[in-house]
């Protein structure tokens, strides 16, 4: 554009082409134009509402403090029970109580001293020897009679009983 | 006035954190014990103490029920395993006929409760003595092809008021399968 009214001046000759792109300019804002006219003419916008105002700011300083103070008061209060349930039952090993009682019969775990009371049972062989006794007849020599002229021996052998 | 009214909010806020920081052990709290392979809650005053009993696994106690160096307020559970053939009720038996031949122990009562939906046997009895005499409550429980004996003792005159911490820890009493 700056260029073809440059060489209008110097008065050199337009190119069609610049031409053309005038006229094409002037059809585009020709219909920017018309297309804000129906927009206008048609298209209404809403009422604006009256934005309602808020207060000033609302919470004072006073109200602001409290406020934090509850908050923290409360999870101050919250981790403090917290910690205070959670200690008995760190503390409640190592106690030096001590508790005997049972369901089961006591066993007596020592060893009974079991005396065994061995009896010697006297033996007693009774060997019956039978006497034997024995009779020895020493033979009796009777004296020999000789008469007339005939001699003879008697001999008597007594065996003994055995009894 | 503004004043004031900051100060009444602030002084009932401080009231009711310091109400909420305020704990009631032996009301409110509890704790729990997890070991062993089992596990409980007991009351939040009492304390795990070293059983020394045959079989015994854990054992909690009043602290505040010691007379003579042994507390009187207290729940031993002891375990035994059950030998091939045998069942809870047999061993149970067995093990009364032979308990009762102490005659430290008399028997006041011998029958079944339901504990979490299981048929448990229970046997009560107290020392033999006419001076404080101890009164124990012991419940058997079959888990896991073990048994768990849960004694609970308490001074006779005052057992009745513990029955509520015995039954806390009866009833949250559990075997974590291994």
């Amino acid at each position: 554009m700056a260029v073809d009214r440059v060489k209008k001046l110097q008065g050199k000759e337009v190119t069609e082409q610049s031409k053309e792109y005038l006229s094409d300019k002037k059809k585009a804002d020709a219909d920017i134009l018309e297309k804000d006219a129906l927009i206008q003419k048609y298209v209404t916008n809403p009422p604006e509402k009256p934005v309602a105002q808020t207060g000033s700011s609302g919470l004072s300083k006073g109200k602001i403090g409290l406020l934090i103070f509850v908050v923290l008061a409360f999870f101050v209060g919250t981790g403090y029970g917290v910690y205070v349930m959670s200690i008995p039952a760190n503390n409640s090993s190592g106690s030096t109580i001590d508790v005997n009682a049972s369901a089961f019969p006591t066993v007596n775990n020592t060893t009974a001293n079991q005396t065994v009371n061995q009896t010697n049972t006297a033996s007693t062989t009774t060997v019956v020897t039978t006497p034997t006794t024995t009779t020895t007849v020493t033979p009796i020599t009777k004296k020999t009679t000789t008469t007339g002229g005939t001699t003879g021996n008697s001999t008597k052998q007594n065996n003994g009983t055995t009894g | 006035m503004r004043k004031y009214i900051v100060l009444v909010i602030f002084l009932v806020c401080s009231v009711v954190f310091a109400s909420g920081c305020v704990t009631n052990k032996s009301t409110n709290t509890t704790q729990t014990y997890a070991q062993d392979n089992i596990s409980f809650t007991y009351p939040g005053s009492w304390e795990v103490v070293n059983a020394t009993s045959q079989n015994a696994i854990v054992a909690v106690a009043n602290p505040n029920s010691v007379q003579n160096g042994t507390p009187t307020t207290l729940v031993v559970i002891q375990k035994t395993d059950i030998p091939a053939g045998s069942d809870i009720n047999t061993i149970y038996n067995s093990n009364y006929a032979t308990f009762f031949n102490n005659t430290n122990y008399q028997r006041i009562s011998d029958g079944n409760i339901t504990v979490n939906g299981q048929n448990a046997p229970e046997n009560v009895y107290e020392t033999n003595t006419t001076v404080n005499p101890i009164q124990y409550s012991a419940v058997w429980l079959n888990e896991s092809g073990s048994i768990y004996v849960i004694l609970s003792a308490a001074p006779a005159s005052n057992f009745n008021n513990e029955t509520m911490n015995f039954n806390l820890i009866l009833n949250s009493f559990k075997v974590q399968s291994t």
